[in-house]
């Protein structure tokens, strides 16, 4: 693997700024000047905070000139998907119907934790509208696209999170995952992404989409720089009700553990139905070099993915039925019909949808009596062209976009932690891999991933947006 | 064809699923333009096979709902 550029690097970054090597200001204007002169190509970012920024880092170069504490994550620039909010900064979700609101008046929760380890916020990012997506080919905003190749999808909906990651703008970003949205863009750029246990991270502050199946959640190019990222942004925030009453449990010292004695088992049945080669040989990989005993199934997955969809345009729809029906010409229209349609649906799809939620947890509780980490593929493919409706699979077109999420959705429908690693496979688009754990073992996770870091196995490639 | 669906799968017919957003929108009482009932339609039919999916089986009485979720404490 290929040196990582010291730009990329969260904690080496935060290193250099605390010993003296760089001021937080060089750091920050060096990420300020890689973006000015790449993202015309990849829209990123939908707002920056130049001056801001700017005058933050210039704050943490005071405040370690003077001997204060510098926080871990001093003068590490980042960026967070637009529907976080930000202090004096209106927050869109990805639509122009939100356009007109107010500026928030404090920082979201994970976005000021992370502003209290001494990190710099450069900006906004780009995401599928309202969430509701798998592309960030955003009607409002124009498509983010995939720093491997710009004539690709991105993935979504945090498309502009795992871009900007992917491309070295930032060495950490922000999104949020309802059903793949943090594993499918992580998947397609290339770069890793962690998708907590529901109910561990705080959402305060974050735009929701669906209350029950909403989490947020770090993208960045190292799995220490990921694992920092979470530590940081654990604790209790009373004002989540969500949130689960637990204290931190912090993954970074251990992270270089390993994980022997750990029992590991590739998912078979609907996890491999569908899948390009790459993917399928990209998560065997994985699974091999974890020392997978057994490939286990899941059997109610696929009724599981489809009550997801059917539970997300149920609570999508109620959550935007008063927007809707002032403001529904504003919107996508793509979006605005999967919402419509998702409020008129019965309501006793929605009950049944719960009632099997309850059940496939059980079934899953069941496989984590026996096994401690599964593997699966995050995304059936790589990314496809922008504008792409459909793929060929096993002789078949099928849709490119309603497919991306086959994999990530039944596993945040059930709150399951899990990890999309980027896997050095050597073809041209990179493709990710899920790392699943029972609940709360995040800690876990991020070793597994640390130990396939270090054997080379996974890791994310240097870009040319220098 | 609508996404995600299969011929054997397709079953709610376009005019019940335009019948069905119509009413349901009257239900909620939700002004609901009839430009737009095509296009929930689609996507109605579309909802409709995935809740097939699981429908078609129902979880035994005793299950209950889980409204507020929760993943479950470690073992």
């Amino acid at each position: 693997m290929n040196a990582l550029p010291a730009e990329h690097d969260a904690n080496t970054l935060a290193a250099q700024v605390r010993d003296g090597t760089r001021s937080a200001g060089d750091v920050v204007r060096d990420a300020l000047d890689r973006i000015r002169r790449h993202d015309a190509i990849l829209n990123c970012f939908t707002l920056l905070r130049e001056d801001e920024a700017l005058a933050e880092a210039d704050a943490v170069d005071r405040a370690i000139a003077r001997g204060q504490a510098a926080g871990p994550l001093s003068g590490v620039p980042f960026a967070v998907k637009n529907l976080f909010d930000v202090t004096g900064v209106t927050t869109i979700a990805g639509s122009s119907v939100l356009a007109g609101a107010p500026p928030a008046p404090r920082d979201a929760d994970a976005v000021a934790r992370l502003r209290r380890a001494g990190a710099v916020l450069l900006g906004c990012l780009n995401m599928d509208e309202f969430a509701y997506g798998f592309s960030t080919e955003n009607a409002h905003h124009g498509d983010t696209a995939n720093p491997h190749d710009p004539s690709r999808i991105a993935g979504g909906s945090s498309g502009g999170s795992a871009a900007a990651v992917a491309a070295g703008f930032v060495p950490l970003s922000l999104g949020s995952d309802t059903n793949g949205s943090i594993r499918v863009p992580a998947s397609l750029c290339g770069v890793y992404g962690l998708k907590p246990t529901f109910g561990r991270l705080s959402r305060r502050g974050a735009f929701p989409f669906v209350h029950s199946l909403d989490h947020v959640g770090p993208f960045a190019r190292t799995v220490r720089d990921l694992s920092l990222c979470y530590d940081l942004m654990q604790g209790s925030d009373p004002e989540d009700p969500a949130q689960a009453r637990r204290a931190p449990e912090p993954a970074t010292p251990d992270l270089e553990q390993g994980i022997d004695g750990s029992r590991v088992a590739l998912l078979g049945g609907w996890f491999r139905r569908g899948a390009s080669a790459q993917a399928l040989r990209a998560a065997d990989r994985v699974a091999a070099a974890l020392g997978a005993a057994e490939t286990v199934e899941l059997p109610d997955a696929e009724r599981a993915r489809s009550a997801a969809f059917c539970l997300t345009g149920a609570e999508g729809g109620a959550l935007h039925r008063d927007r809707l029906a002032t403001d529904m010409d504003r919107y996508d229209p793509a979006v605005r019909d999967r919402l419509l349609a998702g409020l008129l649906q019965p309501a006793g799809v929605a009950v049944e949808a719960q009632r099997l939620r309850s059940s496939f947890r059980a079934q899953a509780r069941d496989l984590f009596g026996r096994v401690d980490l599964l593997v699966a593929p995050a995304t059936p493919f790589p990314a496809v062209r922008r504008g792409q409706a459909t793929i060929e699979l096993d002789g078949q077109q099928v849709p490119a976009r309603a497919n991306m999420g086959l994999y990530t959705q039944p596993i945040s429908f059930i709150g399951l932690p899990a990890l999309s690693v980027p896997v050095l496979d050597g073809e041209d688009l990179p493709i990710g891999v899920q790392i699943i754990g029972r609940p709360w073992d995040e800690a876990l996770l991020l070793r597994a991933a640390s130990a396939l870091e270090r054997a080379g196995i996974v890791g994310c490639r240097t870009l040319n947006f220098r | 064809m609508l996404p995600d669906v299969t011929d054997r799968e397709r079953g709610m017919e376009d005019i019940e699923a335009e019948r069905h957003a119509v009413a349901a929108a009257a239900f909620l009482g939700f002004p609901l333009p009839p430009g737009r009932v095509a296009g929930v339609a689609a996507n109605l039919q579309l909802l409709a096979v995935h809740a097939a999916r699981f429908m078609d089986q129902p979880s035994p009485p005793w299950l209950e709902p889980a409204p507020v979720f929760d993943p479950g404490s470690p073992e």
